[in-house]
């Protein structure tokens, strides 16, 4: 096999690992099976298992997660959102039923089931299909919310959940599927993982805002300006330990929020660090506060543009701000690379 | 037909809900309870047509569902009592489970389980046995969405599902006049959909042992889901222990026309009537099932209470891992 491979590629892999290792496991969602297959992800494996255990479903969101939940109480199940807004529409199976199935039973009960979710970003992708709400799954007890960033992690990420007797969201960002990164299996998921040192601050990212945590460390070596940065894959439950002692050593915080400010998982570690008795200095850079406009020329206002994030981050740490980003700019806010056409 | 055996289950449900009814003014049911006393014959005759490897779901109204699967008593006791019940006192009456009978869960949201019947119905397709998972809902979860969507799936897949509308006309309060159209006839609307269909009188426990051995025939033999609708009607309130007719919600006339329908006198009657049993044996009958239930109810007060700490690690399921 060649690795590395592609994220859409290392989903495909996990599922096809999964499918093959327990024949009771099905893979359902809009779009499963049909010619685009879910952005390439399930492509093949209809063919493969059979259209018995993989297949396309009715527009029926809610249903479809009891369903997943039913299915689960005896075997597993994964299902596919081709956006997250979609999901929105399943949230009464999700916290009602999904999450407390084995709370609610006294332990008697519990279903596999494992979500996947993509989250869009530009080309138009408007206020219905760029929606991200990890911190309200956050919040929701009895359920585990990863939010991987890389090939490897979505790899081991996937195919754990499915084993796993816990109901699983994987929040996919479809600006991530086209990178490629070596995968290896693993015996356990990360929930949150280093993946630079440095002493200036602690930069936690979470994510698609993992892929601007490099980019801020490529052009901040300019200058050889080094920090901790920190990839949050572990949504829910959080764990803040790793960024407490990271944060105790660089007393700066720099939290890249994939979502918008309030309420988010970027001030809800904010606040958890500051209650470890940490005494630091922080900031948040994410959307602005509101729901992406379609239009090309509103929407690069929305999101935090590279240029405009070193220039925060210069005057946090009241440093000059004479870096040059413009490698690292997109000319185009609203694609992830040249060869991007959307539609979605 | 086991006539004995069947007057016994009637009982074993009415004198359960009775005995939370005339207990609960003591406060130590801590929790709403949605009694199904006049209801109980759909549930009293589950066990004559199905087996403990047919599952089934229920609603908030699910006592009688479960006692009927055959479910254990006492852990429900327990459970609505906030003991160590069937649900570790986490439940509480609204999310019952016994899965050594096939009863799964109950839910509290309306329509909210009727996905998770048809789950596992397609858990029972995939195992390509004959078994068939049974989905009660009320009147008002066929307004949901959920309820079409997951019809529309069954009717896809030719899933063994059996959809079990217990319709008792009111939604709380609200009747069937301000929630559906007037010529809104569940039935048609389910056939149109692609899923057999019938009605039966869900307080004569003749009709509906007869619709559902109908409905298992069918599912078995054409490989696809059935709908039943039972006519029928709740005694007292839609949650609480008491008479709730003093708030006039209902016409005094259907009130009393249904009262006249009671499940269990009309059974009594028959088999008074056909001379089966005398009266003096069924007053016998209600008496042993009345000390019965109350003798279970008098252990369940023994159950432990739960222990928060150990509640609190169900949260997530870190067993199997």
């Amino acid at each position: 096999m060649k690795n590395p491979v592609k994220f859409k590629t290392a989903i495909n892999l996990a599922l096809q690992r999964a499918l093959k290792k327990d024949k009771d496991i099905l893979l359902m969602g809009l779009g499963v099976g049909d010619p685009k297959n879910i952005f390439e992800t399930t492509t093949g494996l209809q063919e493969k298992f059979g259209k018995k255990r993989v297949f396309d479903v009715p527009c029926s969101e809610n249903a479809l997660t009891g369903i997943c939940v039913g299915y689960g109480l005896k075997k597993k199940a994964i299902l596919t959102h081709q956006r997250f807004d979609f999901m929105l529409l399943s949230f009464d199976q999700i916290i009602n039923n999904a999450a407390k199935i084995h709370f609610m039973y006294g332990g008697n009960l519990q279903s596999n089931i494992t979500i996947r979710a993509i989250v869009g970003k530009g080309w138009g992708q408007g206020p219905t299909h760029s929606q991200n709400f990890q911190a309200m799954l956050g919040s929701v007890p009895g359920l585990k919310v990863y939010f991987p960033f890389n090939s490897n992690d979505i790899f081991n990420i996937l195919y754990h959940s499915i084993f796993d007797p816990n109901p699983v969201i994987i929040i996919e960002h479809r600006w991530l599927y086209e990178l490629e990164s070596k995968i290896k299996f693993q015996k356990k998921i990360k929930s949150v993982e280093k993946v630079s040192s440095g002493n200036k601050g602690t930069i936690v990212c979470i994510g698609n805002t993992v892929l601007d945590a490099y980019i801020l460390k490529k052009i901040f070596s300019q200058k050889k300006i080094k920090f901790d940065i920190i990839k949050i894959l572990s949504i829910n439950p959080l764990k803040v330990d790793m960024i407490a002692k990271s944060v105790k050593k660089t007393k700066n915080l720099i939290l890249l929020e994939p979502t918008h400010k309030s309420m988010s998982v970027s001030s809800e570690i904010l606040a958890r660090v500051h209650t470890s008795g940490v005494l630091f200095r922080s900031k948040i850079i994410s959307n602005e506060e509101m729901s992406v406009p379609t239009s090309f020329y509103l929407s690069d206002k929305v999101y935090p543009q590279i240029k405009k994030t070193v220039k925060i981050i210069c005057n946090f740490l009241s440093i000059n701000s004479k870096f040059d980003t413009s490698k690292y700019s997109y000319k185009l806010h609203d694609i992830p690379n040249k060869n991007f056409r959307g539609p979605f | 037909m086991k006539y004995r055996k069947v007057l016994q289950n009637l009982f074993l449900i009415r004198k359960t809900e009775e005995l939370i009814s005339k207990e609960y003014h003591k406060n130590i049911f801590r929790c709403p309870v949605h009694l199904s006393i006049g209801q109980e014959a759909i549930s009293a005759a589950i066990n004559f047509v199905f087996n403990s490897k047919d599952l089934a779901v229920s609603s908030h109204r699910a006592h009688a569902h479960y006692i009927g699967k055959g479910g254990n008593i006492k852990n429900m006791f327990a459970e609505i009592l906030g003991l160590k019940g069937c649900s570790g006192g986490i439940g509480g009456s609204m999310h019952l489970t016994d899965k050594s009978v096939g009863f799964i869960s109950s839910s509290a949201i309306v329509g909210n389980s009727i996905p998770v019947g048809v789950g596992l119905s397609l858990s029972q397709k995939m195992e390509n046995k004959k078994n068939l998972t049974l989905i009660f809902f009320g009147d008002g979860a066929t307004e949901q969405g959920v309820f079409f969507e997951s019809v529309n799936f069954s009717a896809l897949k030719n899933l063994p599902t059996l959809f079990i509308c217990e319709d008792n006309k009111y939604s709380v309060y609200s009747s069937l006049s301000v929630r559906q159209p007037e010529n809104r006839d569940i039935l048609k609307v389910v056939k149109k959909m692609g899923i057999e269909a019938i009605e039966a009188d869900g307080n004569n426990i003749f009709q509906v042992i007869k619709t559902y051995q109908k409905a298992k025939k069918y599912i078995f033999s054409k490989k696809k889901p059935f709908f039943i609708k039972f006519n029928t009607y709740r005694y007292v309130e839609h949650c609480g222990p008491y008479d709730d007719d003093n708030l006039n919600y209902r016409p005094k006339k259907e009130i009393k026309r249904w009262k006249r329908k009671c499940p269990i006198s009309f059974f009594s009657n028959y088999l008074v009537k056909k001379n089966i049993m005398k009266n003096k044996q069924i007053v016998a009958l209600e008496k042993e099932i009345e000390n019965y239930i109350h003798n279970l109810y008098k252990n369940s007060k023994n159950y432990p209470r739960p222990n928060f700490s150990t509640t609190k690690k169900l949260i997530y399921n870190e067993k199997s891992r």
